[in-house]
């Protein structure tokens, strides 16, 4: 598991709000990759990421308390948490009915289901002369398929290790995994990733 | 996080060793660095293997994460601009379009005080410095631009990151809005999800069957809209949903805007099917391909030609906008799939593979002009990947294919600027905007040539085997030498006009001289040739006559106003030909005229038109054709230095008129034509008069003559036995369709006979009452100058029993020489010459011979001895029993004449000339001819001469079929005569020889069939053989036989359906032939089988009809006749519901009764009749006399109705005076009333 950091338990713990932004702040890049990646991509243009942090703050701010009361995962993590929930939140308002996987993801903790969707989207994104455009929904289709066929967990590890930079303790602690076992599926992912690419030449190279 | 920030791996942590390889790699990576993979091969040896698997895969999840971020940061952006008010100088007044490009608004200029139009571009298309600055510079270098067609660029700029143009603000509407709203105009079936996409504002952007996705697809398309068809990829934009009707070019008023874009529609839309539409369509391509040049020659290409692209505004400018722009849309790693949808669909095919150049523009262009012809695009899939496949792939397609009014030559100029290799296109805008200015000027444009010689290249390509006869190498070979010619000749023409009106200007263009010069030289050598070339072009039409079939069908099932029509069977690829060549001959005779030299070429075009459109199954059109083509030739008649020549032409030329007029249902038009011709040949000076030629075409001429009864149904009432096929032995003569129609090949444009004959069917009669008075065919009109030739013919012929004697027989009255024919032209009316003897109705003094109406009478009740007393007084009373098909009773017996003479003419030939197959087939003709039209006095009433004539047709045949065991048209010929049944014949022929020459019919059409299936002919020989033998079978009492051989029937049938779904013909044929299927089901208790079958025939007819609209004109007698099977199908189903309902609603159409009588001259009511088992079925199905099938008449019916009925019923028509003994002697015909039975 990921260490808590005790100092920074006492710095949150301190009451002082500038203290508290400081710790904030060491998180925003991290988290705003977050969010960006998280976020559907039908609400940009209605929803901005930097919203979506204020609103990650301003929920975190108000909660801080519980965790310094009991901070048994590292605070990144914990912030991870609310921002993902805020996520789910914005998905329910704006998209609704339209996205009922959202709440799948709830009860998966991590949105898996969307990851191999996002990862396709952007692996096909990659084709864009006027051909590869045209084909890309046929190649984006197949895509996808390939990556249905890779395990669920595997495919959040490579989204979390690369989308989101985080370290193997965090995707464990994120994922509820041992490290080595996270650190095994991340392995075994490369590999599977490889595989799928190998399959399709015309979005490796 | 300590783990990322190791400065070396360690080796234990209990993670695996390449993870954290990994790690490093890719932190490595996001700082920066690029490390190499082979390096930490080299540092990790252990894990080499792995390494060099997974670290590409590290590299590669980095790469993506990359380019995320920078696409969410573009979005951001994006969303920013999305919410400008204020750019530098400009404020934003509104949005008024929106593409992947960007964003274009109106804008104030402040300092200026003027409005412009900012495009924005949207932060996504400018990717990176790179394109950024190369946005700049293909800014600059469009606003070096001045063309007044080509919207000026003020300036470019950049504010808060934001890059934006600036130009002038145009007041016009985007050719795809003008192309949608003159596609609701032009009255083209709306698509499919029209209405599934009102909510995006725009109607018809694109094309037919579109879902909701499509709309989209078609929004984008216009450019305008922002919604990808891919979820996955959407970035939509603030406040996204936009409607298209915002997103023009606009005047800053809304309703404004309406009310000009209903005004560019409304203006176009106004022109819509008259020639200045085309001209319109014309003049927007010259203006865009003047402003490409323009743009070419200064080095820059547009890229993205779309309707969209395209402004037109009030004064009917057009304006291009986007010059250049299309090139950053494929640098940008967004570009958005819509956008590039809407573009794609204009690509030329070589953009696809990045090539791109000039010609490129002038494919896109012409890809537009081909929309704003044809009302649809020129690729029209809405899915990417079709789409794609499309652009590659496809030939470039003609809008007159889909828009058959479109100018020929505005089709071959776009045809050309579209062609797949660039190298055959036009090779600069000039090029196309002077081809399109000389369509304009009415002068002969460049692309013609290539066009014709193209479309016989494909042909060849198409039709292999036929193209690789020495006969088709040839004419393809002439071709390109006529259509040299032709070019030449009417360049020629063009530039000896030009000399006359213009000579000083034209002298100061010495190279404008020179081409001159070299036309007129080439147009004299060209017209050497001329002659050869245009009859290699009647052989061509000769050769795509073999392969099709016209098929009549009757269609009269209930209702009387039902007519037969004779539909055309051409596959589309020869009808496609036959179009072009139709171009060729029109085009032809439009430029050959004003000499008598010129006219005689005319003559010979419009000749050839008649032929093609007589191929295409437009008879009326044909008969235009031909008249038009007399006319001509008579014009020419001072010129004539062959009188031998002349004359020929002439008996071919009417004798193809007579064709086409007994197709279209004026038999007596048909007699007229075919007796004039006669009279022409009878001219000739005796030596010309004995050759052999002329023999033959004489003959052929008195066997046309004689075999209009084949097409018109001249045969009045049936004898007892042959009410028809609906008593116990009568299964129809043919067996089914063929026996139901007078069907007929094509005759060639010599007067060929019939390629394809069925025999003929029982009673009908549908001249109107009017029209059937004797008196009509002899009154040519008042001028006692032109004494008529037709009635003295008859005259004639009654006279002189030993008139095939031979042209020579001292008894026959001096012909009347041709100058009246010609004379009457040149009074100043040549209308009249046509009209005079059809179209005056009353008055009953129109014998110009001198008769008197009771002589007339006396002859008519003479001649087939069972005519009452005719109306020949002039009375206009109801019908009676008249002559058969409104001809007098005389005519027959002209008709036997005739038919005997052909006979002994063409007996003679075949003696003196063994080897000419084309004799030997006239002579099988003339035989097939006198048993498939029995009349009085034909053979054809007695069993015995019709097996004996029947046999030596079909020995003749075998012969010649032998004999050229490579010539299709002779086996093909002896299928049909070997299908032949008639009632007669059943009677006299033993069953087993019956059924052997059906299953030899039966064989042969198998083989020709399984050699050639896309020859729609042999396929229809094969159905209809098929089914008479299954009658057979089933008379013999065979059932299991017959089911069997339906049941082939109806594979090879709708296999012909299938592969042309849109010819009526087989699927009538088909639908016969189930219903048949169902009525042996029934008969074998079948029932659930039965009412499959019937439930089948009922779709294979319903499926192809269009829905009966009331306030469209009333559909084609093809569409009613097709209605009227449905409605017997239903009634026969016990569907009488919905039977009545389409009765009903066909009945609107034609209030005031019959509305194709007249013109189509007869109400066959199934002669033949669907074959009937032989015992019949007393259920629903029908008992033979009587049932549901045929419940009497309708009280509208009209009185030649209560003749048409005996042909179908038995009871009634034994109650009919019994046919004429088959003679003519003269007491026969002094008879009121015959008696005599045979």
């Amino acid at each position: 598991m990921a260490d808590v950091d005790p100092e920074e338990v006492s710095l949150l713990s301190s009451g002082d709000s500038d203290q508290i932004a400081e710790v904030f702040s060491r998180y925003e890049d991290r988290l705003q990759r977050m969010i960006r990646f998280r976020l559907d991509r039908r609400l940009y243009g209605r929803v901005d990421s930097a919203d979506v942090l204020q609103e990650v703050w301003l929920d975190a701010s108000k909660r801080v308390s519980e965790y310094v009361a009991n901070p048994t995962v590292p605070f990144f993590i914990w912030l991870r948490q609310i921002a993902w929930q805020t996520i789910i939140d914005l998905h329910r308002r704006h998209l609704g009915a339209q996205k009922r996987s959202v709440a799948n993801e709830v009860a998966l903790g991590g949105g898996q289901e969307e990851t191999s969707l996002s990862i396709a989207a952007r692996l096909a994104g990659d084709l864009t002369s006027p051909s590869q455009a045209a084909i890309r929904d046929e190649r984006l289709s197949q895509l996808r398929q390939a990556l249905e066929e890779m395990d669920e967990i595997d495919r959040e590890v490579l989204a979390l290790r690369h989308f989101e930079e985080l370290g193997n303790n965090e995707v464990a602690e994120i994922l509820g995994l041992q490290k080595t076992a996270a650190s095994n599926r991340y392995i075994r992912a490369l590999k599977r990733l490889k595989e799928v690419l190998e399959r399709f030449p015309d979005l490796s190279s | 996080m300590t783990e990322r920030d190791f400065p070396d791996v360690d080796m234990t942590d209990e993670r695996a060793t390449v993870d954290l390889v990994a790690d490093e790699f890719a932190e490595r990576f996001r700082r920066g660095e690029l490390p190499s993979v082979t390096e930490y091969v080299r540092r990790y040896p252990d894990h080499a293997d792995e390494l060099q698997d997974l670290l590409p895969a590290v590299v590669m999840m980095e790469q993506l994460k990359k380019k995320d971020e920078s696409q969410l940061e573009s979005l951001e952006r994006q969303a920013a601009a999305a919410n400008v008010r204020q750019l530098g100088d400009f404020r934003i007044v509104r949005e008024i379009g929106k593409g992947g490009m960007g964003v274009v608004y109106e804008a104030e200029q402040q300092s200026l005080g003027r409005h412009i139009a900012l495009k924005v571009l949207s932060p996504t298309a400018l990717g990176s410095e790179t394109s950024i600055a190369r946005f700049r510079r293909e800014a600059e270098t469009v606003a070096q631009l001045h063309h007044t067609n080509i919207v000026p660029i003020f300036g470019v700029g950049e504010e808060n990151g934001l890059h934006y143009y600036v130009m002038q603000l145009i007041d016009g509407q985007p050719l795809s809005d003008v192309i949608s709203g003159l596609r609701e105009r032009s009255g083209s079936l709306p698509p499919a999800g029209r209405s599934s996409r009102t909510q995006a504002g725009i109607s018809s952007q694109v094309d037919s069957g579109s879902t909701d996705r499509s709309a989209r697809a078609a929004v984008d398309a216009a450019g305008t809209a922002d919604s990808p068809l891919d979820e996955t990829l959407i970035y939509p934009k603030v406040n996204s949903p936009r409607l298209a009707s915002e997103t023009n070019h606009l005047g800053s008023d809304a309703t404004e805007r309406a009310s000009l874009r209903a005004s560019a529609t409304e203006r176009l839309g106004g022109l819509l099917r008259t020639e200045d539409y085309w001209h319109s369509v014309a003049e927007i391509g010259v203006q865009v391909a003047r402003a490409l040049d323009y743009a070419h020659r200064h080095g820059v290409w547009h890229r993205d030609i779309k309707p969209s692209n395209l402004l037109i505004d009030d004064d009917g400018i057009v304006w291009m906008v986007d010059f250049g722009l299309a090139r950053l849309a494929e640098d940008s790693e967004l570009t958005q799939t819509g956008d590039l949808l809407g573009t794609l669909r204009y690509m030329a095919p070589e953009q696809l593979s990045g090539k791109f150049d000039e010609r490129s523009d002038l494919c896109s262009l012409g890809l537009t002009l081909f929309e704003l012809l044809a009302f649809r695009p020129a690729h029209a899939a809405t899915l990417r990947t079709q789409l794609l496949q499309q652009v590659t792939e496809a030939r470039p397609r003609s809008p007159r294919a889909i828009n058959p009014d479109v100018p020929r030559d505005l089709d071959t100029i776009v045809l050309k600027a579209t062609a797949h290799d660039p190298a055959h296109r036009y090779q600069t805008a000039g090029e196309l905007a002077d081809d399109l200015q000389r369509y304009l000027d009415g002068f002969p444009i460049k692309a013609r040539r290539v066009g014709l010689v193209e479309q016989l290249l494909r042909w060849q390509r198409r039709n292999p085997a036929l193209a690789a006869t020495s006969l088709a190498a040839s004419v393809l070979l002439l071709a390109v030498a006529v259509s040299s010619t032709w070019g030449f000749v009417a360049t020629r023409e063009a530039y000896r006009q030009l000399e006359n009106e213009q000579q000083k200007v034209i002298d100061e263009r010495d190279n404008v001289r020179l081409e001159r010069q070299k036309a007129i030289a080439e147009g004299l050598r060209a017209e050497e040739n001329l002659d050869f070339a245009l009859s290699a072009f009647e052989e061509l039409l000769g050769e795509i006559s073999a392969r099709s079939s016209a098929i009549s069908v009757d269609f009269d099932l209930e209702d009387e106003d039902l007519s037969s029509v004779t539909m055309t069977t051409i596959p589309q690829e020869d009808a496609d030909l036959l179009l072009r060549l139709l171009d060729f001959y029109k085009g032809f005779a439009e430029k050959n005229t004003g000499s008598p030299k010129a006219a005689t070429y005319a003559a010979k075009a419009q000749h050839a038109i008649g032929d093609i459109r007589q191929r295409l199954g437009q008879f009326d059109e044909a008969v235009a054709a031909y008249d038009e083509a007399i006319r001509q030739y008579a014009e020419a008649s001072t010129l004539v230095t062959d009188p031998v020549e002349f004359t020929t032409t002439l008996a071919r030329l009417l004798n193809s008129l007579g064709v086409a007029e007994s197709r279209r249902g004026d038999f007596r038009k048909a007699w007229l034509a075919h007796s004039d011709a006669h009279e022409a040949l009878l001219e000739l000076p005796g030596d010309a008069r004995s050759t052999t030629d002329s023999r033959f075409l004489l003959a052929q001429t008195l066997n046309l003559q004689s075999s209009i009864s084949l097409r018109a149904g001249l045969d009045e009432l049936p004898p007892p036995e042959r009410p028809g096929f609906n008593s116990p032995a009568g299964f129809g003569r043919d067996g089914g369709f063929a026996g139901r129609g007078r069907g007929f090949g094509f005759f060639g444009g010599d007067g060929r006979q019939p390629e394809q004959r069925r025999p003929e069917g029982g009673p009908r009669d549908g001249f109107d009452a009017e029209d059937r008075q004797p008196g009509d065919r002899g009154a040519h009109d008042g001028d006692p100058r032109h004494p008529d030739p037709r009635g003295r013919d008859f005259r004639d012929r009654d006279s002189g029993p030993s008139r095939h004697d031979g042209p020579d027989d001292p008894h026959r009255p001096k012909a009347r020489p041709l100058a009246w024919l010609f004379s009457a032209r040149r009074d100043g009316d040549p209308e009249r010459w046509f009209d005079r003897p059809f179209d005056q109705r009353d008055g009953g003094d129109r014998d110009r011979e001198g008769r008197s109406p009771g002589e007339w009478k006396n002859r008519d009740r003479g001649s087939d001895g069972r005519n009452g007393p005719r109306e020949s007084e002039g009375a206009r009373g109801p019908k009676g029993p008249q002559g058969p098909g409104g001809l007098p009773g005389e005519v027959m017996d002209a008709m036997n004449s005739a038919q005997r003479e052909a006979r002994s003419l063409l007996t003679e030939l075949v003696a003196e000339v063994p080897d000419n197959p084309r004799y030997q087939l006239e002579l099988a003709r003339s035989y097939l001819n006198a048993i498939r039209s029995p009349r009085p006095g034909s053979p054809g009433r007695d069993g015995k001469a019709v097996r004996a004539d029947l046999q030596k047709a079909i020995a003749i045949l075998d012969g010649l079929a032998a004999a050229h065991p490579d010539d299709d048209v002779y086996r093909i010929e002896l299928a049909d005569a070997l299908a032949f049944s008639s009632p007669e014949l059943e009677r006299f022929e033993p069953e087993e020889a019956e059924q052997q020459r059906l299953a030899r019919s039966v064989e042969i059409a198998r083989e020709l069939y399984a050699k050639s299936p896309e020859v729609s002919r042999y396929a229809d020989r094969l159905g209809r053989s098929l089914r008479a033998l299954a009658a057979a079978q089933s008379r013999s009492g065979n059932d299991a036989a017959a089911r069997e051989t339906l049941r082939e029937s109806i594979v090879v049938l709708q296999q012909a359906v299938d592969d042309r779904p849109g010819q009526f013909a087989y699927r009538f044929s088909l639908a016969r032939t189930l219903e048949d299927t169902a009525r042996l089901q029934r008969r074998s208790e079948q029932r659930d089988e039965a009412r499959k079958s019937l439930e089948r025939a009922i779709s294979v007819i319903q499926s192809a009809l269009p829905e009966l609209d009331e306030s469209e004109p009333p559909p084609p007698p093809a569409v009613r006749g097709m209605y009227g099977m449905l409605i017997t199908l239903l009634k026969v189903a016990d569907r009488h519901e919905d039977a009545d309902r389409i009765r009903d609603r066909l009945k609107r159409f034609s209030p005031d009764g019959p509305p194709h009588s007249g013109r189509d001259g007869y109400h066959p009511n199934r002669p033949d009749g669907p074959p009937r088992f032989r015992d019949g079925d007393p259920g629903r199905f029908g008992p033979p006399d009587s049932g549901p099938r045929r419940p009497g008449p309708p009280p509208e019916r009209p009185p030649s109705a209560a003749r048409d009925q005996p042909a179908e019923k038995a009871p009634q028509s034994t109650a009919e005076p019994p046919p004429p003994k088959s003679d003519d002697r003269p007491d026969n015909r002094d008879r009121p009333e015959s008696s005599a039975t045979e």
